[in-house]
């Protein structure tokens, strides 16, 4: 009660520091106070003293009372300071603990900036993580909780670290943190904590998951979803969720109606591909399933699919078949599988599928049914014709490339590049050359710029050719040696420098006269040409390359620059460093190294040349 | 030599730049050299660098306890990056380091390094006999006049603010204050200074005015006080120069006076033989004096008190300065100076061996830990009525259990059932402590010993405390860092 009193002091006091020592004189409240403080005074002489100073607050002139109200804040705050409680009332209950077996021995300078980076945002945290995880610094008790509200992190490949990172890091130790940090209707990062526990608890779990596949919001949904493939138990809520309204919990389900195989199953990936809603959503599920069962199915539906195709009138009908035919092929193929699309620079990605190639007759007798009827290519299939004729060339089997090579080239461009496949497959180098060449003849039309483009295309399949390496080239076997010229004469500079082997005075003047004005060190185009040059023994190309270094100012140097130059004789290394001293060169020190690696190769790898060479002065480079 | 692990490489360096720059370097195979002489006392090599020479680098072990560092690199950085690599490469693969002579230039060093350190001792043997410093009387007689007229600025300033009312203050007033503070700078009171900076803080908060009046009352108080008593002191000192400096309470230390070695060991306040286990360590930025501060909380192994470090790096110089870290082996020093201080007095060394830690020592400290709630919360009390004490006095209690009441008051009980209120907001922990209760083993919520630090609350009127740590009969269990 006595204490309730000063509190109640305290709180006047506090008034009076806000509003200003000016007005405290003569102050009511104070006023108040001070019987029942006098009071107290007579039984604890402590209460006097604070009764004595109020009074003078209460009494002081305007100049002293800032220095009045001072003492009495000081004498009351003293008292209170040892006034504090310390014993709550109430139930004693115990503490739960998860007894996660973590020490807290990482020290601060290294444990920091692991917290740091976790909770806020900025550049370079992925690989700072990366190394920190790589340290060890999140085996510590005081980061366990932290690295699991980081899931709720916005950038992706991050928040993936830190989802690998507690599943192979902490394991079961963060299931609990994980469980109680959880929000169903959460976000992506909620999603990641289902899966993370799923992936933990494995099947008790179970009702969580189910839980949040039935209630949950869209993100907990499917990533609850994408873990119920398992278990036959969980057919009915799977077909259920393939009927929901999201598209994107739809295609969740019918992935994992795919992985779960049963016959219900499967008869739902056929409704949802035979539907126009589902169709797009229901392929890649539908080729992940590896059924021979339903890709009969499937190739049954393709045929009546064709034959309402052929039998309908202009309309909605017609449109609506070819779709269907389209999404039906598409199944045909391997998991993955992205057909090319001829507007954009992708490749192909054409996988392989085992049940395909098993039912590979039927297959064909379908294709050979849509590719033979002439009435059928026309410009409003040409996704289908070109989808069945990829499949076809993709199965690779001896009918099938002799139904390619039969296509009327004359009906759509897209059937040079398959019959130029399959006769690649199919006839000698010799053979192939003479049935292809002339359309080079014609360099600009259509179908000329066509085989240009699917040999640009096969050579880098062939290679694994990626835009970095500059250097590399086609195959020489395997192509007739006559080829070169043909390119030459249409003009095809890519391919010229691809396939140039050996010395050629005609390849030489075209790849020189190539070498525009406006050639730059840095131009991929203008690297392959002056390595062609290099290796098909023009005398002129050190110059060259020389000539290019001086003209320009570099900024940096990559590995095909360097090439470039180390590919000169030695005789060159002078004039390197004559450039090196230039004042305007960027970098002369990378100059000055190759010059250095250069002059130090020994005897036996400048003999080899070539590759080893290379790869011997990039090692001395690094 | 001493053993070389990570732990031992992370200490040695000043900061966490360079912790990361000398693993990126073992790490890239940059030490294409690494030898170690056959005694063991010279770990040296080569690193590669960005220009054409590698750079030479070398830890030199003569001396156990003070490896010498010397690198070609032109970094002023001591240990720099090239020699925190080369032990980082052989804490991770001593087998690597081939067994060779010590290199010519390095003997050299070594011979020039002994003969200074021979002229020194034998200047030194001279010199004990030397009279303590000189006190310039004339001097001091300034610099208390100086001092006293800039307490009487901070006097008319403190006593302006209480009589205008703190919800009066605007822009201006801030602005006139700030200049104060600034003018502050030339009268040789810094501890003065950083105070009013504080309140300036306080009143500057942008959010809740209302939160902070509360610290602010309290913070005049003690600008008040701090007045008051200094006033006493100085004129006291003014008229006899010759008494030695206050060291009964921490006032030298509250107007600003950095206490030197020499200082405290003329006035006899070292202690000989002391072992000293960090229990808990935080760094933290204080805005009002500018500077960073790392902290230690040690338990000297023999009698229990509670010490703390306190090495202060200034924002401006803070790079060329290292930087302290948890610590995770026991101190052993000869001599440890005490500055003036209360419970928990600051203590420095400047020469000390290292142990490891074993369970027995956690024993120990168990054992040192006060049993009887009353008593620690007596003596706090005690202490923080005093208006310039320290406020957050820590403390190592047992308890029998750490439990909760009412759903969201966690407690520490005692073995007679008394509590202490827990609270979480007392110093900036990587994870609220609730949190981390909650993961431990239900035998280390029991009867156990833990590092708090109290603070009486004034809105709720309680006297809560913060654990820091908790010892075990196994380890030791940081909430803190």
């Amino acid at each position: 009660m006595s204490v309730e009193l000063l509190q109640d002091l305290q709180q006047e006091v506090r008034r009076l520091f806000i509003a200003g020592s000016a007005l405290a004189q003569g102050d009511l409240r104070i006023a108040k106070l001070q019987p029942q403080l006098k009071k107290l005074g007579e039984s604890a002489p402590v209460f006097n003293r604070i009764a004595e100073a109020s009074d003078a607050v209460l009494n002081a002139p305007r100049e002293d009372s800032a220095v009045k109200l001072l003492e009495l804040a000081t004498l009351l705050s003293a008292v209170l300071h040892t006034q504090g409680k310390t014993e709550t009332a109430g139930e004693l209950q115990p503490i739960s603990s998860e007894s996660i077996e973590l020490p807290t021995d990482m020290p601060y300078r290294r444990l920091k900036p692991l917290l740091e980076l976790l909770t806020t945002k900025g550049q370079g945290r992925l690989e700072q993580l990366r190394q920190a995880v790589q340290d060890g610094v999140h085996l510590d008790l005081r980061a366990l909780p932290i690295m699991c509200s980081a899931l709720d992190e916005t950038f992706p490949e991050i928040a993936e670290l830190i989802a690998e990172t507690i599943r192979t890091g902490y394991g079961e130790s963060a299931l609990p943190i994980l469980r109680q940090q959880i929000n169903l209707q959460g976000g992506k990062g909620d999603a990641r904590r289902l899966l993370l526990i799923e992936q933990l608890a494995g099947s008790e779990a179970e009702p969580l998951v189910l839980e949040a596949a039935a209630n949950g919001s869209v993100d907990l949904k499917i990533a609850a979803i994408s873990t119920l493939g398992k278990y036959a138990q969980h057919e009915p809520l799977l077909l259920e969720m393939s009927r929901e309204k999201r598209k994107e919990v739809r295609q969740a389900a019918f992935a994992s109606l795919a992985s779960l195989g049963t016959e219900a199953a499967f008869n739902r990936l056929f409704e949802a591909l035979t539907s126009s809603k589902d169709r797009e959503l229901a392929i890649e599920p539908t080729r992940s399933t590896n059924s021979t069962a339903l890709l009969e199915r499937i190739i049954k539906q393709a045929e009546l699919s064709f034959e309402t195709y052929m039998r309908s009138d202009e309309g909605k009908e017609r449109g609506a078949a070819i779709e269907q035919l389209n999404a039906e092929l598409l199944c045909l193929h391997g998991t993955g599988t992205v057909v090319s699309t001829r507007h954009s620079y992708w490749h192909r990605r054409i996988n392989r599928s085992p049940a395909s190639e098993a039912l590979s007759d039927a297959v064909f007798t379908l294709i050979q049914r849509l590719l033979t009827t002439r009435d059928f290519i026309v410009p409003e299939t040409e996704a289908v014709v070109e989808n069945a004729a990829e499949l076809l060339l993709n199965m690779n089997t001896e009918q099938g490339n002799r139904l390619l090579l039969e296509l009327p080239q004359e009906k759509s461009i897209l059937f040079i590049g398959f019959r130029f496949r399959a006769a690649y497959r199919l006839l000698p180098p010799a053979e192939l050359f003479q049935a292809f060449a002339p359309i080079l003849d014609e360099p600009a039309s259509n179908a000329a710029r066509e085989l240009i483009h699917v040999i640009e295309q096969m050579v880098s399949e062939q290679t694994h050719l990626s835009e970095l390496d500059t250097s590399t080239t086609a195959q020489a076997e395997g192509w007739d040696s006559r080829w070169i010229h043909a390119f030459v004469k249409a003009d095809a500079v890519l391919l010229v420098t691809l396939f140039a082997h050996k010395s050629d005075r005609v390849v030489t003047e075209y790849l020189l006269s190539k070498l525009g004005k406006n050639a730059s060190l840095h131009h991929h185009l203008d690297q392959r040409i002056l390595f062609a040059l290099y290796r098909i023994g023009c005398k002129e190309t050190p110059a060259l390359v020389l000539g290019l270094l001086e003209r320009r100012y570099y900024y940096y140097s990559d590995d095909n620059i360097q090439q470039l130059i180390a590919l000169m004789p030695r005789s060159y290394t002078p004039r390197l460093r004559e450039l090196a001293a230039k004042p305007n060169v960027a970098r002369p020190e990378e100059l000055i190294a190759i010059a250095d690696a250069m002059e130090a190769a020994p005897a036996e790898i400048i003999e080899e040349s070539g590759p080893s060479l290379w790869r011997w002065i990039r090692s001395k480079l690094s | 030599m001493n053993t070389i692990t990570e732990a031992y490489v992370d200490s040695l360096a000043p900061n966490a730049g360079a912790i990361k720059n000398g693993r990126d370097l073992v790490r890239k195979n940059s030490f294409p050299v690494r030898c170690i002489t056959e005694d063991r006392t010279l770990l040296f090599g080569e690193c590669k660098g960005s220009g054409k020479e590698p750079y030479r680098c070398s830890v030199d072990f003569i001396q156990e306890n003070s490896p010498v560092f010397r690198c070609t690199c032109p970094s002023r950085q001591f240990p720099c990056k090239h020699t925190l690599g080369l032990l980082y490469a052989y804490a991770s693969s001593s087998s690597s380091f081939e067994i060779k002579d010590i290199p010519a230039e390095i003997a050299d060093k070594r011979n020039k390094a002994e003969k200074r350190e021979e002229k020194k001792q034998a200047a030194d043997k001279e010199g004990t006999a030397k009279a303590p410093r000189k006190v310039n009387k004339s001097a001091l007689v300034k610099k208390i006049a100086a001092q006293l007229e800039g307490l009487a600025i901070l006097d008319k300033l403190v006593l302006q603010i209480v009589h205008h009312g703190l919800g009066s203050i605007d822009k201006k007033m801030i602005q006139l204050i700030e200049e104060q503070a600034k003018q502050l700078g030339n009268y040789y009171i810094p501890g003065a200074q950083a105070a009013l900076r504080e309140l300036l803080l306080l009143l500057r908060e942008d959010g809740d005015r209302e939160a902070s009046y509360g610290d602010a009352i309290e913070q005049l108080i003690y600008l008040q006080a701090l007045v008051k008593k200094s006033r006493a002191y100085l004129e006291q000192r003014a008229e006899q120069p010759d008494l030695p400096m206050e060291t009964g309470s921490t006032l030298e230390e509250l107007l600003g006076h950095a206490w030197q070695l020499t200082e405290l060991r003329e006035l006899g306040r070292s202690k000989t033989n002391t072992e000293l286990l960090q229990l808990a360590f935080l760094s933290y930025a204080d805005h009002a004096s500018n500077e960073f501060v790392d902290h230690g909380w040690w338990i000297d192994l023999e009698d229990g008190t509670i010490r703390v470090t306190r090495h202060m790096r200034p924002f401006r110089a803070a790079k060329q300065m290292k930087e302290e870290d948890s610590f995770f082996s026991i101190v052993q020093t000869e001599e440890l100076l005490i500055y003036p201080g209360e419970r928990n007095a600051r203590v420095r060394w400047e020469h000390a061996r290292y142990r490891p830690i074993d369970e027995a020592d956690y024993h120990k400290v168990k054992q040192l830990a006060e049993v009887s709630y009353p008593d620690v919360i007596k003596k706090v009390k005690n202490q923080i009525k005093n208006p310039l004490s320290d406020k957050m006095p820590a403390a190592l209690v047992a308890y029998q259990s750490i439990e909760r009441v009412n759903d969201d008051t966690y407690i520490l009980r005692d073995a007679q059932n008394k509590q202490i209120p827990l609270a979480s907001n007392l110093l900036e922990a990587p994870q609220q402590p609730p949190v981390i209760l909650g993961l431990l083993q239900p035998e280390e919520l029991r009867n156990q010993a833990a590092l708090i630090v109290f603070r009486h609350e004034l809105e709720s009127g309680r006297l809560v405390a913060q654990i820091m740590s908790i010892v075990t009969d196994r380890r030791l269990i940081r909430l803190l860092y």
